[in-house]
């Protein structure tokens, strides 16, 4: 399978807070959600795959390239929204967009003003006068008008009202409809992966704790309708036991048990 | 880096640096037009760091396509035309004010001459070799206070070095009169750029190192 991107044993130190060996890859034409309560790491990976960050190890790799060896030519095709964007604010949304525009080649004027109307936004308005879901509306118009490749979001969905967050998710699903989109993006709203996405990554205290195909952990780790679970448990089948606690929770978190902790993965 | 130059002029709202250059003209004092035409190319070195700064946008504007040398030199480039225009601006209006304004200083027109440019470039190009490397090692708020604790710095060295010149030449400096003051003039705006462009070079090489190691 064609993959869009890999990461190999990548490892980020902060003083109080380390990223150790994280790997994983995410195909051609799919979406995957990384998942983990906050802290956990995932907007520190989101930084180290865009190069905002330096790594202290491993390899990451986009389209086949090193992301910061190759910086520029990945960085063409790869789209982003950060958590809470931040633009120059008092430049009208079609002004951003003549602003960023010369950095791609392959910026798209027409497709911008298409997703401009589909996404209702104000080319004339300011942008710090935009709601928070607006903006990341802006965001991603801006990530998809040089037909990204790949997608980057960093809690895209987090602030937003169920109703942006369902359409903005719908955006998602339309921008792989293509086949040669991925998307990535990180949350810690387990309903978001369910709706969205075909691979889970799920990252706790800067360790990945499983990185499979959404359906394949549905089969193997669901307990009764309203639970996943992975970590030591698995091997000794006493999941059922400790996981009925958090059921009904709904975020992912960890659990301990008899046999130390493991994550859950509430649906 | 042409693409970053075309950014920061479109990100700068123009319109609003009329203001600052309506306050040339109102300088008709010659020192105090040559200062407030420093004063306002330096503030359109700082508006583009300064915006990003109040927006934010450090992190956005590091994940476009450019690298960060790039970032970097086409910030110094945009700094550097934004001396000029404030040259230009400060040349054309003491150029108009000695001609046209009775009232002006007589020593107008002394400024405007290639001495007055270089002093002016000089000054500016200091500023802008001092300012970028904090700017982008510590951002602008930390960043304007290194730059400022350097200036004084600096400020400190060069009084020293010119007492301990004055002191160990005091008796040559009649004798130097004497040679032709032309060529000394020539020779000294010479010494100058050169002085002037290694600190720029070296300054936009830190500022790409610096920039380098900085993490969004």
């Amino acid at each position: 399978m064609d993959t869009t991107l890999e990461l190999k044993g990548v490892t980020k130190r902060y003083e109080d807070f380390s990223l150790s060996d994280v790997s994983f890859s995410l195909p051609r034409g799919y979406i995957m959600g990384l998942i983990g309560p906050n802290g956990a790491g995932k907007t520190t990976l989101v930084k180290l795959i865009l190069n905002l960050v330096r790594r202290d190890g491993g390899e990451i790799l986009a389209f086949g390239k090193d992301v910061r060896e190759d910086e520029i030519a990945v960085r063409s095709r790869i789209g982003f929204v950060h958590e809470a964007p931040t633009f120059y604010d008092h430049l009208s949304v079609e002004r951003l967009a003549s602003v960023v525009a010369p950095f791609y080649a392959s910026w798209d004027a027409a497709l911008f003003h298409r997703l401009a109307r589909q996404f209702e936004l104000p080319l004339k308005k300011v942008a710090w006068r935009l709601s928070r879901g607006t903006r990341t509306k802006l965001a991603l118009a801006l990530a998809l008008a040089h037909r990204a490749e790949l997608l980057v979001l960093d809690e895209p969905t987090s602030g937003l009202d169920p109703v942006f967050r369902r359409e903005l998710l719908d955006h998602l699903l339309a921008c792989i409809e293509d086949g040669r989109t991925s998307v990535l993006f990180s949350t810690h709203i387990t309903s978001d992966l369910d709706r969205v996405a075909d691979y889970v990554t799920f990252i706790q205290k800067g360790r990945i704790l499983f990185s499979s195909p959404k359906d394949t952990l549905q089969e193997r780790w669901a307990v009764g309708r309203r639970i996943r679970i992975h970590g030591a448990h698995r091997r000794c089948g006493c999941r059922a036991a400790t996981a009925r606690p958090v059921a009904g929770r709904h975020r992912a978190g960890v659990v301990r048990g008899r046999h130390g902790a493991f994550a859950v993965m509430p649906c | 880096m042409l693409k970053l130059l075309v950014r920061d002029f479109r990100v700068v709202r123009w319109d609003l640096w009329l203001h600052a250059v309506m306050a040339i003209p109102a300088s008709r004092h010659a020192q105090a037009l040559f200062v407030v035409g420093v004063a306002l190319a330096i503030v359109l070195v700082v508006a583009v760091p300064g915006l990003e700064w109040m927006f934010d946008t450090d992190r956005f504007v590091c994940s476009l396509p450019v690298s960060r040398a790039t970032l970097v030199l086409g910030r110094y480039l945009s700094a550097f035309v934004a001396v000029a225009l404030g040259l230009a601006v400060w040349m054309g209006s003491a150029a108009l004010l000695s001609r046209r304004f009775a009232g002006a200083d007589p020593n107008l027109s002394q400024w405007v001459s290639l001495d007055g440019a270089v002093a002016y470039c000089v000054i500016l190009t200091l500023v802008v070799a001092l300012f970028l490397p904090c700017y982008f090692r510590y951002g602008l708020g930390k960043g304007a206070a290194v730059f400022a604790v350097g200036v004084m710095a600096l400020g400190g060295v060069l009084a020293g070095l010119r007492w301990i010149v004055r002191a160990a030449l005091g008796n040559v400096a009649p004798d130097l009169t004497a040679v032709d003051l032309d060529a000394a003039r020539t020779l000294a705006r010479f010494i100058w750029i050169a002085i002037v462009a290694a600190i720029a070079t070296g300054s936009a090489a830190l500022s790409v190192r610096f920039h380098r190691r900085r993490e969004f």
